[in-house]
């Protein structure tokens, strides 16, 4: 019944930086009631690598970045998996230890950095408070670990940061300020949750290429969450689709754009505004709306709205399948490439 | 498209709002939100208006429903100047023109039912019985693909893509001339965007609407528009036809908003670079002297930095405000 998206071994040593291993995190509702916000989701991901995650509201996206530094609020929990960091299971290590690689090991940036900065500390000093809390430095080096994780992101102003506030700057530089709190203590991965979702065009270009930078300066890995087609295929290396809680889809970005199998990614493809589009025109879009968590329909949650669907999808969850090497898609039918006109859809190849 | 008669008109508006401080409120300065705007939206036209926070998008769409007061210039509607009209036609002004909301969610009353939430409108302007209300109510639902049987539920009841159906519906009760949308589909995922923006182009071409859209991402107003507008400062820099703009861009920040636009098919293209625009958008009360963009361009000279520059028409529908652009010759 569950999806089980597989691993890629690592050729060398066979163990990945993280490898998830079939999480599923539910939230109680009621006596006997249960959310599956997340069921059976796997992926790997290794050193300097990017993992998109893109799914709508309600798709269990946002409680995957939740589940991986275990802070899924209450009443939800961790129902079931393994989450491998280094090899060691993330589930299995003591709270407090666990609080210790927060931040220090796993990176995180939430969606809005307004609230997400104490207004009443400098930026300097929430930046220094975070150094000191997980490394052992002297105020010496901790300051120009601040200063030198501030420049990485472009903010320039020497000393002066530790007498500014949060307010003193611009939703930009205060994303940039959220960015710099993440990687102040050179994490091994950063987990982005909606990075860029409150910024404008041109500041999300910045965050955008200021993270991808960093990214290759630091060999960080880097999970990012988002509802974005546009971003999350700017910056990502793979692409994971979830729908309902379920991965649908897991594919390396360039196939997944060109080739996907999912029929919910297939119109989730097309249903994006493409901006180099010769002219204004109708999208192909998925019909109705996405499904009531607590009503799921039985066998596949996508087949009420699936052009493919046939009489097996409400009988039984397909699980994931490898439909060519390292792309899984979790489908009874998988779209075959003869269906799609995408990328004469997406024009590339016309500008060539 | 000239011969289309014109719905709005707007001439030269500007905003300015003085900035007060201390004990006798002197006044310190300006924040000068909208710069003088000139443009006309005539009918059947689906007009994009794109810019960053802060470009004085908004407070433009409050100009054009008479909810802000202007510093100077003239908004009209069907020939008739906004702020000279009389009780009736105000009233007149606000059925003909209705807004679309952002907010799916703040937007509907929690407590009201859709029926309630759809006849009320007709309700305060003493259209039909109470029963030709609910039959418009059901009416309204399964133009904007909702079910009529949904009409007792709730806001609450509904997610987001349905709501924002819901504000399209209460916005067409009466039926209007114009519809003025502020992010329409910023709010929604992917697969409700995408029915949003097709339900928009289905209800134009079935009602003959007018559109005046607002949003941030060009990719939505590119699938949408006929004619648009860049703001930047509180000033239109660049506006023109849709296919003007997108195939030949003339205003450095124009095309900076289209490079920094993330990209699907880009994304795929080793040979483009995603570019990154330097700065970001000024403050309304400390504009720089020049052309407000200038210290962010990368082709600017030493002009842009003195003197505003002049409007220069390219075609009859495309002109672009720059020193620069487009290059003689």
């Amino acid at each position: 019944m569950m999806s089980q998206l597989p691993t890629h071994t690592n050729t060398s040593t066979g163990q990945h930086l993280l490898e998830v291993r079939d999480l599923k995190t539910y939230y109680k509702i009621g006596k006997n009631r249960e959310i599956k916000a997340v069921e059976g989701l796997s992926f790997t991901l290794d050193p300097g690598q990017t993992l998109g995650i893109v799914g709508e509201s309600g798709s269990g996206k946002s409680t995957v970045s939740r589940s991986l530094i275990r802070l899924v609020d209450k009443p939800g929990y961790i129902a079931g998996g393994q989450m491998l960091w280094r090899g060691r299971d993330l589930l299995s290590i003591p709270d407090g230890e666990m609080t210790r690689l927060r931040g220090k090991e796993i990176g995180l940036i939430f969606q809005d950095p307004t609230t997400s900065l104490n207004p009443l500390l400098t930026v300097g000093g929430q930046l220094l408070e975070t150094v000191k809390t997980h490394l052992r430095l002297s105020d010496h080096e901790a300051q120009a670990q601040v200063l030198e994780t501030l420049e990485l992101v472009g903010i320039r102003e020497g000393d002066a940061v530790f007498h500014k506030y949060p307010c003193d700057y611009s939703t930009g530089f205060r994303q940039r300020v959220m960015i710099a709190m993440s990687i102040v203590c050179r994490p091994d991965i950063v987990i982005a949750d909606e990075p860029t979702t409150m910024l404008g065009v041109t500041v999300q270009a910045q965050i955008l290429a200021a993270l991808r930078e960093l990214q290759h300066e630091l060999g960080m890995a880097m999970i990012l969450i988002t509802h974005d087609f546009g971003v999350v295929s700017e910056i990502s290396d793979r692409i994971l689709v979830m729908y309902a809680g379920y991965a649908m889809e897991y594919a390396p970005k360039r196939e997944f754009l060109l080739e996907p199998k999912h029929p919910y990614s297939v119109g989730l493809i097309t249903s994006v505004p493409i901006i180099e589009a010769r002219k204004s025109r109708r999208l192909k879009v998925i019909p109705g709306f996405p499904p009531d968590m607590l009503r799921l329909p039985p066998g596949c949650p996508f087949a009420p709205r699936c052009s493919y669907v046939q009489e097996k999808c409400h009988e039984e969850m397909p699980a994931a399948r490898e439909v060519a090497p390292g792309h899984w898609c979790a489908c009874h039918f998988p779209v075959p490439k003869a269906d799609l006109d995408l990328v004469e859809q997406l024009s590339f190849e016309e500008t060539a | 498209m000239m011969t289309n008669p014109s719905m709005f008109d707007v001439k030269d508006i500007r905003k300015n709002i003085p900035i007060r401080r201390g004990l006798f409120s002197r006044q310190v300065g300006t924040w000068d939100i909208l710069n003088g705007i000139t443009f006309s939206l005539n009918k059947g036209e689906i007009m994009g208006c794109v810019g960053e926070s802060g470009s004085g998008k908004s407070v433009l769409l409050d100009c054009l429903l008479r909810m802000t007061s202007l510093s100077s210039g003239e908004v009209s509607y069907s020939g008739r100047n906004l702020w000279s009209m009389n009780q009736d036609e105000l009233r007149g002004f606000r059925r003909d023109v209705q807004l679309i909301f952002q907010d799916p969610v703040g937007s509907l009353h929690p407590r009201m039912t859709i029926e309630q939430i759809l006849s009320e409108p007709l309700a305060i302007n003493a259209i039909g019985t109470p029963h030709e209300r609910k039959e418009r109510a059901a009416e309204l639902l399964q133009l904007v693909g909702l079910d009529a049987s949904m009409a007792g539920r709730y806001p609450h009841q509904f997610s987001g893509g349905q709501r924002q159906r819901i504000g399209i519906a209460r916005a067409l009760a009466m039926n209007p001339q114009v519809i003025l949308a502020d992010e329409p589909v910023s709010a929604l995922d992917v697969s409700l965007a995408a029915q949003v923006l097709n339900l928009f182009l289905d209800l134009q071409e079935q009602f003959d609407l007018t559109y005046f859209i607002i949003a941030h991402d060009m990719a939505v107003l590119r699938q949408l528009c006929t004619k648009l507008a860049v703001i930047y400062a509180g000033r239109f820099v660049e506006t023109g036809l849709n296919q003007e703009i997108y195939n030949s861009p003339q205003h450095p920040y124009t095309r900076a908003l289209l490079q920094s636009s993330p990209s699907m098919a880009r994304s795929l293209d080793t040979r483009q670079q995603f570019e990154v625009p330097r700065g970001e958008s000024p403050d309304s009360a400390r504009l720089p002297a020049g052309c407000p963009f200038h210290p962010r361009c990368d082709f600017a000279r030493d002009v842009c930095a003195v003197e505003l520059p002049p409007q220069k028409r390219i075609s009859d529908t495309h002109a672009v405000l720059c020193h620069v652009f487009p290059e003689a010759g």
